[in-house]
């Protein structure tokens, strides 16, 4: 039933061409500024905060696609179920609401693995020469995006489910949203930041969602720092995972059903 | 009215203006701590950074508080049929669709991206005299009428596809584009990005009275070209959509 659902979901996404079209231009849009602004710095210098000029390429190729995959999103039908009573309809069904919105995330996922094998010949094709990959750890890698998916998954449906007591998480998500480009490294490499603004950085999980994984490509993480980023990974997942459980439970004690 | 009706939710109204700071505090940050690990951007300082993110802020506070909150409606406005009755009414139809609204808190916002242009311009070694701030209020402006009308133009075409978001969106990254140095920029992209795009032309240029003062008048020039190319190709864009559109409710 979910694999159908699953099928569903990526065939909605994948319906509007004409916004997929945009979406891949504006890929290339976004880094080729990064591309020419970082060209520009490295006419000056041969290391910025440890990174070559190819690193950094690499470091950018790579954000722009994974902060794509790995940004928190709002499951706004989460509130808008809780509003309007539709949440009765899933509690009377055989079906796991938790399990809806993973496989609906799951697609979305798919659809971005599908977009990045489009636009990974073109890559190589036009900035083959600037990027360097690490095939070093990448079995660890795998392991890392693999498990990410799941982390990024529950961070959203935790905050979203927050929506049991406050209506809507709109507020909530503008401030993750807000940090997030600097917590998870996506306009600069967390290296570039003083050190007890990093550290404030690592007492979330946002950076293991796309600076951690960029280290990893661009060979400079050892194995035992990514062992200890996988244990902190999953530290982080039963966190949200536990949380998520534990407020749907209290969530639907509150639940009064009105609107149905 | 505008005013009476932003205020109506005051918790609302306080959180956007402090947002809107808190981004450009934001953007200023980047480029502070950018430049810990460099020295110069090209030929450009931290100063002169700084100097380009205030320009920025200025011209983007100002579009998106008079002009942007209306243009970005107007796709709206086609998809739920409100357009045909603004079409009915005995007034020019752009200039009806592009004032309608006024954000007060974006334009208190302003006063952010001012305060610290001001003072970085005291603290550097930069022009600043009554004939340099009137230049650079016209450059400001013309820029802001350069953003209004790209943007304009883009939204028409929502009378023919009805559906442009992912345009409108696509757009607007690229135009976020304009918070870096021109020098990062060269050949035929500089080119791409001061006469098709024009991305350099938002902020760049009105900064570039203090950075590149001798540069003032070819700007200033090209910005005029740009208006008036970009406003006739504008007008074209909207008969032939205002013909092709048959209306949605």
């Amino acid at each position: 039933m979910y694999l159908t659902l699953l099928k569903i979901k990526l065939k909605n996404i994948t319906a509007y061409k004409f916004n997929n079209f945009f979406n891949i231009a504006s890929y290339f849009f976004s880094f080729i500024i990064f591309m020419f602004l970082w060209n520009t710095i490295f006419k000056d210098t041969d290391n910025v905060a440890g990174y070559s000029h190819r690193m950094i390429i690499t470091y950018y190729a790579f954000s722009i696609i994974l902060s794509r995959i790995y940004l928190p999103v709002e499951f706004v039908n989460i509130g808008n179920d809780i509003r309007t009573g539709e949440l009765s309809n899933f509690l009377i069904k055989p079906v796991s609401y938790c399990m809806y919105y993973m496989t609906s995330f799951i697609s979305f996922v798919l659809f971005n693995i599908i977009f990045l094998i489009i636009l990974s010949p073109f890559l190589i094709i036009f900035f083959g020469d600037y990027i360097n990959i690490s095939v070093q750890n990448i079995y660890f890698l795998i392991l890392i995006l693999f498990i990410n998916v799941f982390l990024t998954f529950f961070i959203s449906y935790f905050f979203s489910l927050i929506s049991f007591w406050t209506e809507q998480t709109g507020g909530i998500f503008s401030v993750l949203f807000f940090i997030y480009p600097f917590f998870a490294g996506t306009f600069l490499p967390l290296e570039l930041f003083p050190e007890n603004i990093q550290n404030i950085f690592y007492k979330t999980p946002l950076p293991y969602l796309v600076y951690y994984p960029l280290t990893i490509i661009n060979g400079k993480a050892s194995q035992s720092s990514i062992l200890t980023a996988l244990q902190v990974i999953l530290i982080w997942l039963f966190i949200f995972w536990t949380g998520s459980i534990i407020l749907y439970k209290k969530g639907i004690k509150k639940y009064s059903g009105y609107g149905i | 009215m505008n005013w009476k009706r932003e205020l109506n939710f005051k918790t609302t109204f306080l959180l956007k203006i402090i947002t809107q700071i808190a981004y450009f505090i934001v953007n200023v940050l980047l480029y502070s701590f950018l430049f810990m690990n460099i020295n110069t951007i090209g030929s450009w300082s931290e100063i002169d950074c700084i100097i380009l993110i205030c320009a920025n802020g200025i011209v983007n506070g100002l579009y998106n508080s008079i002009l942007g909150i209306n243009v970005l409606k107007i796709s709206d406005y086609v998809n739920n049929g409100t357009l045909d009755n603004i079409l009915s009414k005995p007034i020019s139809t752009p200039f009806f669709l592009s004032l309608r609204y006024i954000s007060f808190s974006g334009l208190i916002s302003i006063l952010a991206p001012v305060y610290l242009l001001s003072s970085k311009i005291s603290e550097g070694n930069y022009p600043s005299n009554f004939y340099t701030f009137t230049m650079f209020i016209l450059l400001v402006s013309a820029a802001v009428l350069i953003k209004y009308i790209f943007f304009l133009t883009i939204s028409f075409l929502s009378l023919i596809l009805v559906e442009t978001s992912a345009v409108e969106d696509f757009f607007s990254k690229i135009m976020n584009a304009s918070k870096y140095p021109e020098v990062i920029f060269s050949g035929i992209w500089k080119n791409l990005f001061i006469f098709v795009l024009p991305v350099i032309v938002i902020a760049n240029f009105p900064a570039s009275i203090f950075i590149q003062p001798e540069n003032m008048f070819k700007n200033l020039i090209i910005m005029f070209f740009l208006i008036s190319i970009f406003s006739t190709i504008s007008m074209l864009i909207w008969k032939y959509s205002l013909k092709q559109y048959t209306g949605v409710n």
